[in-house]
């Protein structure tokens, strides 16, 4: 009996033993890259108070900064970590859930542009996806002898979400913190039926970007991981921008919370892996850092050649009240001419914008990013509190 | 008024186990054996990870059981089990369970033996990840709590298994059980589906 009880002493042990890959955060958050002047904003008053309203109806921490006329704003409020009593600094590094898409799409034509080099080009676009992956994987894919590379980027490809699989979730919920491989996520839409034929209308899937980052690869001979860093995070300086788990994760990433169970409590989410590192999440950043990827992008247009943008920028077909283009979303679609464009980020345990609002009928261009640990994409009763603080956040901003 | 999961559980369980006891005067019919399993649980869809249950992750578990047999046949049984047990799961819950199944059992030569079993129970969940709420610790909007959650569950088991004589006189058996914890997420994941390897050994109470 005393070798059974050890040996129950032991498996739990090794189980309560595996490593968090968001461990406790620390207080130890970047500093504000450039000598900050949010106390002398004109709207300094009126984006403080927004966030510290939204921090107490209940998000838990809010890092914002805004561009506009005026310069650039930055605050933040509430916890990074609840438990460890941790500041979420303005600067504070979180996770950016879908905006890794928007770095991808800009990879993708980074990469265009360079064709001699990494072996796609702008006729890629059209070129279906078997072009690239093998016919045991095209197989697999609903759509996949059919679909091109550009419906893949702009979500016509009917290709089924695999985030939208209920054996995934469990597979999530049995392996919180594993980190997939793409063959294993396509496995979760494998035998499914196409959403619709491609180029018919326009659904999200995260799907779409876990086959873009394979085509990256087989047309590269590269890693996407490493492709994404050489091409974009370090060219652009984006010092506190990771991209798990090809980049380590530094020890002062926010915690993410959820209410799982829907009974007003918060749970620490972060460790819960709903695919990081495939080319649809993965990316944890700052605002600072997202402010820089979008100057770069679309403000100051430093990064891509104007056809490159133009291209990104052409949306399709409308899905609810957004448009994509590219690897871009356009999105508020029903505030029009106030649309963004740019990405959103909704994952289990955390939620992230990243827009530029051009300018238009005399109201200057405006562009905002947030970042926010509590995960707005499943109904909880934190969701319309959400919902209120976009919208707020764009009656204020596109006044 | 609702059916609630949770009480039809209990309710199933103690008329079983009631229905056992008065049987079991009239017929003095006695509790047969004591065992113990350990066991690995998945979360994924019903019969959808045995081979992963050996070659994949481990959540692990312990069941004490005893049990009944209603009615013995030579090539048969009717039998009754009752578990007590627990089971922890990274990340998600530490679990008490509280269970009786119904069975049969059919007897092949040497001491094989293959059974399916049906059961119910009770489910008390600890959540393993960092919980908080609001308003309950001062200067702070959430302060940290312990949650715990009541849940019912329900079982479909296929074993097999071989009674061994010597040294010692036991059965020793394996089992792929399917079970559901109901409500997961009131509604909104109203079952959450297991697969779950049981391997153990039993030892007969004598009387």
């Amino acid at each position: 009996m005393k070798k059974i009880s050890y040996i129950v002493l032991i498996s739990l042990l090794a189980c309560s033993c595996r490593k968090a890959i968001v461990p406790n955060s620390t207080n130890e958050a970047p500093r504000i890259p450039w000598g900050d002047s949010s106390q002398n904003h004109p709207r300094n008053g009126a984006y403080t108070k927004l966030i510290n309203k939204y921090n107490k109806l209940g998000l838990p921490g809010i890092s914002l900064l805004i561009n506009d006329q005026y310069g650039t704003w930055i605050g933040s409020v509430g916890k990074a970590d609840l438990g460890k009593n941790i500041d979420f600094a303005p600067v504070q590094v979180s996770k950016v859930a879908s905006i890794t898409k928007l770095m991808m799409g800009a990879l993708v034509f980074d990469m265009i542009e360079d064709s001699v080099n990494t072996g796609i080009g702008y006729a890629s676009l059209h070129q279906k996806i078997s072009t690239w992956l093998p016919g045991n994987v095209t197989r697999k894919i609903p759509n996949g002898n059919t679909a091109t590379f550009g419906q893949l980027l702009n979500h016509e490809s009917g290709i089924p979400d695999l985030a939208e699989e209920d054996d995934f979730y469990l597979a999530v919920l049995n392996s919180p913190n594993k980190i997939w491989s793409p063959n294993e996520l396509l496995g979760y839409i494998e035998g499914t039926a196409a959403v619709f034929n491609p180029g018919d209308t326009a659904i999200y899937s995260n799907t779409n970007t876990l086959l873009i980052a394979m085509i990256l690869e087989k047309a590269s001979g590269k890693n996407h991981g490493a492709l994404l860093r050489e091409r974009i995070i370090q060219p652009l300086g984006l010092d506190h921008t990771f991209y798990h788990p090809h980049d380590a994760l530094p020890d002062h990433v926010a915690q993410g919370y959820f209410d799982l169970y829907r009974n007003h409590t918060l749970l620490n989410v972060s460790n819960f892996m709903t695919g990081n590192g495939c080319g649809y999440n993965g990316v944890y950043s700052t605002v600072t850092d997202l402010h820089q990827f979008l100057q770069a992008l679309l403000v100051k247009k430093t990064l891509l050649s104007q056809r490159s943008l133009d291209l990104m920028m052409r949306t399709g077909k409308s899905d609810g009240n957004n448009r994509y283009g590219y690897g871009m979303m356009r999105k508020f679609i029903n505030r029009e001419p106030d649309a963004g464009w740019g990405h959103s980020g909704r994952d289990l345990g955390y939620s992230a914008n990243l827009f530029y609002f051009p300018a238009t009928n005399g109201r200057p261009a405006v562009s905002h990013a947030f970042l926010v640990n509590y995960g707005t994409d499943a109904d909880s009763f934190l969701e319309e509190t959400f919902t209120q603080f976009q919208n707020e956040l764009l009656d204020l901003t596109l006044q | 008024m609702k059916p609630n999961p949770i009480f039809s559980c209990w309710i199933i369980l103690l008329l079983s186990t009631g229905l056992s006891a008065q049987e079991s005067k009239r017929e003095k019919r006695k509790l047969t054996h004591v065992g113990i399993a350990f066991t690995n649980s998945h979360t994924a869809m019903p019969f959808g990870s045995l081979s992963k249950l050996i070659t994949g992750n481990h959540h692990p578990g312990v069941e004490f059981s005893t049990g009944l047999i209603w009615k013995s046949k030579p090539r048969h049984n009717w039998i009754q089990t009752f578990n007590a047990g627990y089971s922890y799961h990274r990340w998600v819950q530490h679990s008490l369970l509280l269970y009786s199944e119904i069975g049969y059992r059919y007897k092949f030569p040497a001491g094989f033996f293959a059974e399916a079993k049906l059961g119910g129970g009770y489910m008390r969940a600890i959540i393993t990840t960092e919980t908080f709420a609001a308003g309950v610790k001062e200067g702070q909007q959430y302060g940290k709590i312990l949650s715990g959650r009541s849940h019912g569950i329900a079982s479909l088991g296929f074993g097999i298994g071989k009674k061994i004589k010597a040294p010692y006189e036991c059965n020793l058996f394996m089992e792929y059980q399917q079970r559901v914890q109901t409500p997961f997420i009131q509604s909104y994941v109203p079952l959450l589906p297991y697969n779950i390897l049981k391997v153990g050994i039993t030892l007969p109470i004598k009387h």
